[in-house]
């Protein structure tokens, strides 16, 4: 139904660049997510996409047509929003109805329409109501039937989940994937939880001052993230960064003093002794214990959270003083704040960044 | 169905605008033309004088006496309007029951027409029938006596815009957190200090604004001098802006006539911009 | 028990304000209410403060011996008129103020609030000069356009307020859902802005009923004449008619008090909306 190009596409607000000459493909029916801190620029490239702002450069293409000076209800897109942008004095009926009443359909084609879709939704019983009187979780659901009901061919969806509590949003994510899957329609989401970002998308754009980061399927981001900043910004807890340099190539070393790890990496990209780079190793991937451990290092345990099944432990390692490195420990292990311990980060999953232009060592 | 996106609302303000226009800053322009004229609007004469109408402002003793009745009419209401304003404001604040209907009542002065406030008190003071001299057990001929009759609009204009001032007073009282106060009361202060050093610099923002609406409607004051006493006696309640019409509209003099008005219209902008210069300079 | 007493003192003190109060605000129209039930002799003498002898003499006389109702239809008229127009002129102006991207708001804006200040006596002879040659003196219509600028800026400011605070999001919403701009103003913010809208037209309606210096220089008969002016210029043959014109104002000015006691909520968010959003 809808492949969307955004081909070098700029937008200046007075003479600040908020989107810098953005270049990629958005796949027929895929859930695509823009995903980055607060000011990346994302929910801009949505307001492109939906016409709702005016593109300063480049061109958006809908199926091989240009579309940069259609209106926004002529693109043939439909819209979800942060605060749900309900009509406050219609009803959740007409709320939904809205957009074929704009297109002045016959009242029983609205009729059995916006029933259908209230029914989908599990709203059929609501269909009276005005939006205060409505659950986050209900408001929620209206705004989306408003964007289904006429079968657009993109979904474009800025923070749809925000807005709800933690655990209803968990709930709607499953929902709005088979919502995707279901309706097969291409679905461009906005959101600034990477977490959000991982569990819905087909492929995921991390975006940072305008730019994109990486563009890739979740998985990829999160196992070999392209620079430092996704690094960063992908996976909970975040990732550990410690700088560190080339210690010996064969085998290929790096590590600052003592604490030395070896990286997979390939053959061409080793880099001479002394080099600085960048060590990066997720919380999860590094092994947390009160007893010495097989090539560990030892530690002084700062602060201990528990999560449930197993335990994180955030340490100083010794010899690396003022650096603090968090790190995963089972459950059983009774680690106190203050005590020794020990770490060991598995090998294969270590991460490493060029020091000087911040990218990833494949 | 290629609709290029519209930029920008201009056809939706362009109505006010030309109207705005048109109807205000058209005959500011055209005013300004005519106090440059000699004008007689029956004689259907106009000679082109210069600034001699406004030269000839300085000789008219009538003019100087009206300036003085203006600004003591504006100094005195206002002072009047603002201290008591802010005792009323002070008990509606504190009121719990009955203030909506207590609200409405105070709206009462205000929306009754200016032209039947006039004639209301004037009828009040009316010296040989009046309430006020059955009262107060006197015989005083209130519109009558050169040294009552501007007082006598005084107290009028006052009991007429209490309430605006009042009222928008107490907006200003109830967006003052609670929590302030009940801190202040912590740290043992009395009332008197309470709203010395915390209701008044909070509610400053808003009297500069009440003070910039109230002087400039006091000093362009027409229709409640102008049918309580017509200016009378002896030019005593005189105001620029009564002289002016009076100039215009019962000598026909158009062109000294605008030049007055001119003045009214210049003095207005200087309190205008005075006021809102100390309005930016609060914090 | 200490504490209980001083409770009732205050409460009875603030009860006696109130009294107070009421009495200031309300005290000489019900004097005015007094004497347009007095006649003849009961006019001039007091004691007594009530009426001997209440009648509806003087009410007879207002809409019997003067056109006064043809003046309340022509005051009707005119503030009917000045105020839808000012509403759809000045809410259209709002609109793009609030909500779409134009150059120049902020002085624009300025520009209004300028305009609020201008006094009425400094245009009143050119915009004379003005409706003479367009003809349209001694008729509403002089009347009508003259309401209509003079309020434009009260009715731009409140309502710039109160469409700013409708979610910038609802209107993206309706553009996506393929509104024209004009759609989303009368489908969207018209209905949603319907309390400003309402508290706006009230103050427009009031100011239209009450103005006197352009009715009393614009008009000259009954054709146009509105009931400001009609009161002002109120005829008398020998002596001041005080019990007719008391009459007359109780007429004129019961509607507008009763719009006040059904609409106070309105009215005053109306006023604080127009003087403290600045």
């Amino acid at each position: 139904m809808a492949e969307i190009i955004l081909k070098n596409l700029s937008k200046r607000f007075g003479t600040v660049e908020v989107i810098k000459s953005l270049d990629l493909t958005i796949a027929d029916r895929e859930f695509f997510t823009f995903v980055g801190p607060s000011g990346c620029g994302k929910s801009t490239v949505l307001n492109l996409i939906a016409g709702l702002e005016d593109v300063t450069e480049g061109t958006v293409v809908f199926d091989g047509k240009v579309i940069n000076e259609l209106s926004p209800g002529a693109r043939d897109v439909a819209m979800v929003f942060q605060s749900y942008a309900l009509y406050p004095h219609m009803n959740v009926f007409e709320n939904i109805a809205f957009p074929l009443r704009v297109r002045k359909e016959k009242q029983a084609t609205i009729t059995s329409e916006v029933n259908r879709i209230a029914g989908l939704l599990g709203i059929g019983d609501q269909i009276k109501k005005v939006p205060r009187e409505l659950s986050g979780g209900q408001r929620q659901r209206v705004a989306l039937g408003r964007a289904m009901i006429r079968r657009p061919k993109v979904f474009l969806m800025d923070e749809p989940l925000s807005n709800l509590d933690a655990r209803l949003r968990v709930g709607m994510r499953t929902e709005l994937k088979k919502l995707h899957r279901e309706l097969g329609i291409t679905i461009v989401y906005v959101t600034h939880d990477q977490e959000e970002a991982m569990s819905l998308s087909d492929k995921v754009a991390v975006l940072l001052e305008g730019r994109v980061e990486q563009c890739a399927v979740p998985i990829e981001l999160y196992e070999r993230p392209a620079n430092i900043f996704v690094a960063g910004f992908m996976g909970s807890p975040a990732m550990n960064f410690i700088k560190g340099s080339v210690t010996s190539e064969e085998p290929f070393r790096v590590g600052p003093g003592r604490l030395t790890v070896e990286p997979k990496i390939k053959i061409s990209s080793k880099r001479p002794v002394g080099t600085e780079v960048v060590i990066g190793m997720r919380p999860e991937d590094v092994e947390v214990s009160k007893a010495p451990l097989d090539g560990g290092y030892e530690a002084l345990c700062d602060v201990v959270e528990p999560a449930g099944p197993f335990q994180w432990v955030e340490f100083t390692p010794e010899g690396l003083e003022g650096k603090r490195i968090k790190g995963k420990a089972p459950v059983e292990e009774s680690i106190n704040p203050g005590e020794r311990v020990f770490f060991s980060p598995a090998w294969d999953r270590v991460h490493l960044f060029d020091a000087d232009n911040e990218k990833r060592i494949f | 169905m290629t609709v290029k996106t519209e930029r920008g609302g201009y056809p939706f303000i362009m109505p006010a605008a030309v109207v705005l226009v048109l109807v205000t800053v058209y005959p500011l322009i055209y005013v300004f033309w005519l106090s440059l004229h000699k004008r007689h609007l029956i004689f259907e004469t106009s000679t082109f004088l210069g600034l001699g109408n406004y030269t000839f402002l300085f000789t008219d003793e009538r003019f100087f006496t009206s300036f003085k009745n203006t600004v003591y009419f504006t100094v005195t209401s206002v002072t009047l309007e603002l201290v008591l304003g802010m005792c009323v404001a002070l008990v509606l604040n504190s009121a719990i029951r009955g203030r909506g209907v207590l609200r409405a009542v105070v709206l009462v002065p205000w929306a009754i027409p200016t032209v039947v406030t006039a004639k209301m008190w004037e009828w009040m003071y009316n010296a040989d029938f009046g309430l006020f001299n059955y009262l107060l057990g006197l015989k005083v001929n209130w519109l009558g006596s050169t040294m009552w009759a501007m007082n006598a609009a005084v107290f009028m204009d006052v009991w007429k815009t209490i309430p605006f001032v009042a009222l928008l007073l107490t907006a200003g009282l109830q967006v003052i957190p609670r929590e302030l106060y009940h801190a202040a009361r912590v740290d043992g202060a009395g009332p008197f200090f309470m709203f010395r050093k915390v209701t008044l610099p909070l509610l400053m923002p808003i009297i500069i604004v009440v003070l910039l609406f109230r002087t400039i409607d006091a000093f362009r004051v027409f229709d409640a001098i102008y049918v309580l006493t017509g200016g009378g006696p002896a030019n005593s309640t005189e105001t620029l802006s009564i002289y002016a019409y009076k100039v215009l509209f019962q000598t026909l003099q158009f062109g000294y006539g605008s030049a007055i008005s001119m003045v009214v219209f210049l003095c207005v902008g200087a309190i205008s911009v005075f006021y809102v210069r100390l309005l930016w300079r609060q914090p | 028990m200490k504490v209980s007493t001083d409770k009732i003192l205050k409460r009875w003190g603030i009860l006696a304000l109130l009294a107070l109060v009421t009495l200031y605000c309300l005290g000489p129209f019900i004097w005015q209410l007094l004497t347009s039930l007095k006649a003849g002799v009961d006019l001039t003498r007091l004691p007594p403060l009530l009426p001997p002898a209440p009648t509806s003499e003087n009410y007879v006389a207002v809409f019997e011996e003067h056109p006064f109702l043809r003046i309340i239809m022509n005051s009707l008229v005119v503030a009917t008129s000045s105020t839808v127009l000012s509403l759809f002129v000045g809410s259209l102006a709002a609109f793009s103020l609030a909500k779409l991207p134009i150059r120049g708001k902020a002085v624009f804006l300025a520009f209004v609030l300028s305009v609020s200040m201008f006094p009425p006596i400094s245009t009143v002879s050119p915009l004379y000069l003005i409706i003479r040659t367009l003809g349209l003196r001694d008729t509403v219509w002089a009347l009508i356009m003259t309401y209509t600028t003079f309020t434009l800026p009260l009715t731009i400011w409140i309502l710039t307020n109160f469409f700013r605070q409708i979610p910038h999001e609802i209107y993206l919403a309706a553009r996506v859902d393929g509104c024209t701009r004009f759609q989303i103003f009368y489908k969207i913010f018209i209905p949603l802005a319907a309390p400003g809208i309402f508290a706006t037209a009230i103050l427009v309606f009031i100011f239209s009923w009450n103005e006197f210096l352009f009715a009393l220089t614009f008009t000259s008969t009954v054709n146009s004449r509105t009931i400001p002016v009609g009161i002002a210029l109120f005829p008398g043959i020998h002596e001041v008619p005080w019990g007719e014109i008391a009459a007359a104002s109780v007429v004129v000015t019961v509607p507008i008090i009763a719009l006040v006691f059904v609409f106070q909520k309105r009215i005053v968010e109306g006023l604080t909306m127009g003087a403290l959003k600045g």
